[in-house]
C-alpha cells in the first residue's frame, strides 16, 4: 500500500474512533489518539488531525482547546456546548464549569441554576465537594458575580448578578423551585 | 355526512327514564366538530338554564371528535359535558379523560353518547357496536371503580373499555370523577352519573375509523409529528445537559438521562440519552414518576403508560409493596395531580417515604372511590379549616373526636384511609369537603382571609384554584383562568412557556405566531398588557377548545416548538388544521379551524351568560381574588421578582381579550354581530329574547 493510502486508512480509523466516542457522549483528548496506533507520535497525530480538519468528508470533526489540552469531537453527535462542558469535566475545572453554567443560565434563559444539576450527568459532583467549591467560589474575585439564593423550601440555587438582578433572582428561584412545582 | 370521513356519523341517545335507545346523525353538529363542541351544542339546545346538575332534566354527553381513534398521535381524549355540581351556580363545564374509551366508542360506530333522564334502578350501559342495552347494575352498585371495571369487563370481555363511577359518584358527591382504564379520570361529573343511577358504560367496538386522505400522506404527517414532538407538555429540551442538546432545563419533563431507570421493571430499563431523531425512544423521554413522586420513586417504577396512540407515556406505573398494609393493591398508576392531590391533603408528612406513600395511597383510594379534588383545593380547604379551628366549630363533637387528627398532624398516610371514605360515603359534616370550595366556604362561614391568602391558591370567587394563571406569563395565564366555569385545564400557553428554550428563541417564535415578541415576558419580570398577549391568550383558549373537540391532547398540542436545531426549534402550528383536513376531507386552513374553535368557545360563553341570566361577565364572572394583586407587599406590579398583577392592567387585559374574541369589550358577553358572524343566529335569538345581549339594557 502507498504511503498516501496508509495515511487515508489511518485518518478513517481516527474519524471512526472520534465519532464513536462522541456518540457515547465522550470527547477525545488529542494525545489519546495514540491508542489507535501505538506507532503514532505526537507530530504525526497533529498532522493527521490537520488533514481531518481540512477534508470535507470529515467536516463534522471539531477541535476544541481547553485550559490544559485539546479535544476532538464530532458535531454529528455532540453540540459544541456539550463538548466544551466535557472538556472542563475532563480537566476537573469545576469552578469554571459551574461559573459558565450559571452565567449562561442567568443570561439566556434567564433562570437561576439549581445546584442539583451538578450532581447529575455529566458532572457527577459529590454533595460535599459541590458545596465546598461553591463556598470558595463566592469568596473569589474571579467569581464575584456568582451569588447564592435559596427558595422557601431551602433548595440552593446560584445566579450571576452580571446578568440578573437580585430581586429577580429571588423571585425566579421561588417560581422555579416552589410555585411551578406546586402547580404541576 | 356521507362525503366526510373521520366522524363515525352517529350519536347514540340513551334515555334512562324510558329505556329508549336511538341514534341521530352527527352531521348537524359538524360545525361544532365533536367532543366539547357537540356537548355544548346539545346542552344549549336541550337543557334549560334553571336545571340543577342532579335533576333528571340534566344531560351528560360523552363525546369524541373526528380525529379520535384514527391513530394520529395524542388523539384519544374523551370529553364529557354537563352541568358542574361543584360550581356554586351549577354552570356548564366539561371534563376530560384519556385512556382508550373514546376511540372504542368510535370503533363501535358513535361520535358521542348522550345520557338523558334517570333510570328507576341502577343500570350500566352495554355497547357492542350496534347492540346497545341497559343492564342491571344492582350488584355493581356500591363497588369501587376498580371492581366495577373488572366486573363489566368480566361480563363483556377483556377488550371492553369501561367508564365507571365509584361510591363518590353514587352518593352524588360534587367532587367526584368518572374513570376509565383504571387511572384516567374526568373530574367533576361523577355525581351526574350517580344521580341518573348509571354506574358504568362498557364498550366494545369492532369497526374502524376512516380518514379521507391518501394513506401515504397520512403516514407522512404522523411521521412528521413524531419527528418534532418533544416530551410531556411539549418540553423540547432535556432536564440535564446531553450531547445532542444545545439547551437544557432542570424543570423539563424530558427527564430521560444516563443513570435514571424504570427501577422496578422485570429487567431494569435505563431511560438514557434519547436524541430527538430516535423516535423509537419517545416513550422513554418522560420518566414522570420522579417529577410527581420524587427521586425515591425510581426504584418503584415499573414502566410509563398512557393513552391510545400517544407516544409520550406520561402515566407512571409503580409497584409499592408498602401499600398493602393499608388494604389496597401495591400496583398504582397515575400522573400529575392524580398524585399531587394527596400531598395537599396530607401536607404535614415530613419524610420522603411518607410523602411518597401519601401520594400513591391517595391515588389508589381516590381512583377507586372516584373522588375529585378540584386541582388540589380540597386539601388546602381542609388545612385552612383545621388550622383556623373551624372544624372544631362546625363538626359535632362526637364526629370531631372520632377523626384521627393525630394522624393528620403527622402526615400519616393512614389518615387518607379514614378521610376519603367519609367523603365518598358522605358520612358526617366533614364530608362536605367534597362540596366544592365556594359551597364549603359558605357552609362553614370561611372568612375573607380564606379567599385572600395566597397559600390557599384560590383564583376565582366561583371556587376554583390557580391552574397556570399569573405564574404563567402574567396576564396571559390570568386571562385563561377567567373564562371557564372551573379551572381551565388549558396547557396551550403553559407548554410554550415551559418549553425550556432561551427567552430569545421564545420571543422570536412568539413574534411569528402572535405578532410581537412582547407576547411573552421573562418569567417573574412582567411588563404591562399589550395586544400580542391578548392574541396569545385567545390562541391558547381557542386551541384548547379545539383540542377538546377534535379530540387532541392539550397537554401536548399545539406543537409550537420542537427539539430540532435544524428547524431552529420551530414546531408547526398548522398541524391541527392539517389533521382535521386529512381526516375529514373538509379542507380548512389554520385560521378557518381556529374560527371553528372560536365558535365553540363563544357557545360556552353564551351558555354561561344564559345560565347566569347576566350579561356583565366582566364583573359577575371574570373576577380574580385579591391576593393576586396584593401579594409581595414590598413590590409593585411589574417589578422584577414578583408575579403580582395590577388591577387596572388586568381590566385592560380583559377588554383586549374580549375584543380579540369578538365579545363586547365592556361586558365580555358575545355580541349579536359575533354570533351572526359565527353562524349562531339561533343562539343570538334566544339571548335576545331573554334580554341577554350586550347593549340591550
Amino acid at each position: 500500500m502507498s504511503e498516501e493510502n496508509t495515511d487515508e486508512v489511518m485518518i478513517k480509523k481516527i474519524s471512526k474512533h472520534i465519532r464513536k466516542k462522541s456518540a457515547q457522549g465522550n470527547i477525545v483528548e488529542i494525545s489519546e489518539l495514540k491508542e489507535i496506533d501505538l506507532e503514532l507520535n505526537k507530530e504525526e497525530i497533529e498532522k493527521k488531525v490537520e488533514k481531518l480538519k481540512s477534508d470535507a468528508q470529515y467536516s463534522d470533526i471539531r477541535v476544541l482547546s481547553g485550559e490544559e489540552g485539546r479535544y476532538i469531537f464530532s458535531d454529528d453527535n455532540m453540540t459544541k456546548k456539550y463538548a466544551t462542558m466535557m472538556a472542563k469535566v475532563e480537566e476537573d475545572n469545576i469552578k469554571e464549569l459551574i461559573a459558565e453554567t450559571v452565567r449562561e443560565d442567568s443570561k439566556i434563559y434567564p433562570r437561576p441554576t439549581d445546584i442539583k444539576v451538578f450532581k447529575k450527568s455529566p458532572f457527577y459532583l459529590e454533595e460535599e465537594v459541590l458545596h465546598k467549591v461553591i463556598d470558595q467560589m463566592v469568596e473569589e474575585n474571579n467569581y464575584k458575580d456568582i451569588k447564592k439564593v435559596e427558595a422557601s423550601n431551602g433548595a440552593l440555587y446560584l445566579y450571576s448578578n452580571a446578568h440578573m438582578e437580585e430581586d429577580h433572582a429571588i423571585g425566579l428561584t421561588e417560581w422555579v423551585e416552589v410555585i411551578r412545582k406546586e402547580i404541576p | 355526512m356521507p362525503q366526510y370521513k373521520g366522524w363515525a356519523g352517529k350519536i347514540l341517545r340513551v334515555n334512562l327514564s324510558s329505556g329508549s335507545i336511538s341514534t341521530e346523525k352527527t352531521a348537524k353538529y359538524k360545525d361544532y366538530i365533536g367532543g366539547m363542541g357537540i356537548g355544548y351544542r346539545i346542552m344549549w339546545n336541550e337543557v334549560p338554564e334553571n336545571t340543577d346538575p342532579f335533576d333528571e332534566e340534566n344531560k351528560i354527553i360523552f363525546a369524541a371528535g373526528p380525529l379520535t381513534g384514527t391513530g394520529a398521535p395524542c388523539t384519544a381524549r374523551t370529553n364529557i359535558t354537563s352541568l358542574l355540581p361543584a360550581n356554586p351556580q351549577n354552570l356548564i363545564g366539561d371534563s376530560h379523560m384519556g385512556g382508550h374509551f373514546s376511540p372504542e366508542m368510535k370503533y363501535a360506530g358513535y361520535d358521542a353518547i348522550v345520557i338523558e333522564g334517570k333510570a328507576p334502578r341502577p343500570v350500566w350501559l352495554k355497547i357492542e357496536d350496534g347492540n346497545v342495552s341497559l343492564e342491571d347494575a344492582t350488584k355493581l352498585w356500591g363497588q369501587g371503580i376498580f371492581d366495577t371495571t373488572a366486573n363489566v369487563a368480566g361480563m363483556m370481555g377483556k377488550e371492553a373499555q369501561v367508564a365507571a363511577i365509584g361510591q363518590a359518584g353514587e352518593n352524588q358527591v360534587n367532587l367526584s370523577t368518572i374513570m376509565t382504564s383504571g387511572n384516567h379520570s374526568a373530574g367533576g361529573h361523577g355525581g351526574i352519573m350517580g344521580s341518573k343511577n348509571l354506574k358504568a358504560i362498557g364498550i366494545i367496538g369492532t369497526q374502524s375509523v376512516e380518514y379521507a386522505s391518501d394513506k401515504k400522506e397520512w403516514i407522512e404527517l404522523n411521521e412528521f409529528v413524531m419527528s418534532i414532538i418533544g416530551a410531556n407538555n411539549q418540553h423540547v429540551v432535556p432536564s440535564t445537559p446531553q450531547p445532542w442538546a444545545e439547551f437544557h432545563d432542570s424543570s423539563s419533563r424530558w427527564t430521560a438521562q444516563e443513570g435514571l431507570y424504570w427501577g422496578a421493571a422485570d429487567e431494569e430499563v435505563e431511560t438514557g440519552i434519547c436524541p430527538p431523531e430516535d423516535t423509537n425512544k419517545i416513550g422513554y423521554r418522560t420518566m414522570k414518576a420522579i417529577k410527581d413522586l420524587g427521586a425515591i420513586s425510581e426504584d418503584y417504577t415499573v414502566r410509563m403508560g398512557g393513552c391510545q396512540s400517544c407516544p409520550i407515556r406520561c402515566h407512571s406505573s409503580v409497584e409499592v409493596p408498602e401499600l398493602e398494609k393499608y388494604g389496597v393493591s401495591r400496583y398504582v398508576s397515575n400522573t400529575c395531580m392524580g398524585f399531587w392531590n394527596h400531598y395537599y391533603v396530607n401536607q404535614n408528612a415530613e419524610s420522603e417515604m411518607d410523602n411518597f406513600l401519601n401520594k400513591t395511597l391517595g391515588a389508589q383510594l381516590a381512583d377507586d372511590y372516584g373522588l375529585w379534588f378540584n386541582y388540589g383545593q380540597l386539601g388546602r380547604d381542609l388545612k385552612y379549616a383545621y388550622d383556623n379551628g373551624i372544624l372544631k366549630e362546625v363538626l359535632p363533637a362526637e364526629e370531631y373526636n372520632d377523626i384521627p387528627w393525630d394522624l393528620y398532624e403527622k402526615g400519616d398516610p393512614q389518615f387518607l384511609v379514614d378521610l376519603y371514605k367519609r367523603i365518598a360515603y358522605q358520612e358526617g359534616e366533614i364530608s362536605h369537603l367534597g362540596d366544592g370550595a365556594a359551597q364549603l366556604a359558605k357552609r362553614w362561614n370561611f372568612g375573607e382571609d380564606y379567599w385572600n391568602d395566597q397559600t390557599n391558591s384560590l383564583w376565582s370567587p366561583l371556587g376554583y384554584p390557580v391552574h397556570h394563571a399569573n405564574e404563567s406569563n402574567g396576564q396571559v395565564g390570568s386571562l385563561i383562568n377567567l373564562i371557564f366555569n372551573r379551572d381551565p385545564m388549558c396547557h396551550s400557553h403553559q407548554n410554550f412557556i415551559g418549553s425550556g428554550l432561551p427567552i430569545k428563541l421564545q420571543k422570536e417564535i412568539a413574534s411569528e405566531i402572535w405578532g410581537s415578541e412582547d407576547a411573552i415576558d421573562v418569567p417573574a419580570n412582567y411588563t404591562p398588557m399589550n395586544l400580542a398577549k391578548a392574541r396569545f391568550a385567545k390562541w391558547s383558549l381557542v386551541r384548547n377548545v379545539l383540542h377538546d373537540s377534535m379530540t387532541v391532547c392539550n397537554w401536548m398540542f399545539p406543537l409550537a416548538t420542537s427539539p430540532l436545531k435544524e428547524r431552529n426549534y420551530r414546531g408547526d402550528t398548522t398541524l391541527e388544521a392539517q389533521y382535521f383536513s386529512k381526516a375529514t376531507g373538509m379542507n380548512v386552513s389554520e385560521e378557518e379551524l381556529d374560527e371553528m374553535g372560536r365558535r365553540i368557545l363563544t357557545l360556552h360563553r353564551a351558555m354561561t351568560v344564559k345560565q347566569m341570566g347576566e350579561v356583565d361577565m366582566r364583573n359577575e364572572h371574570d373576577q380574580i381574588v385579591d391576593w393576586v394583586f396584593d401579594m409581595d407587599p414590598d413590590k409593585e406590579p411589574f417589578d422584577p421578582g414578583t408575579i403580582k398583577m395590577d388591577r387596572d392592567d388586568m381590566e385592560k387585559a380583559k377588554t383586549m381579550l374580549y375584543q380579540e374574541l369578538g365579545w363586547d369589550p365592556k361586558t365580555g358577553a358575545p355580541t349579536a354581530e359575533t354570533l351572526d358572524e359565527l353562524g349562531m343566529q339561533d343562539v343570538k335569538r334566544e339571548l335576545a329574547n331573554k334580554n341577554l345581549l350586550p347593549y340591550q339594557a
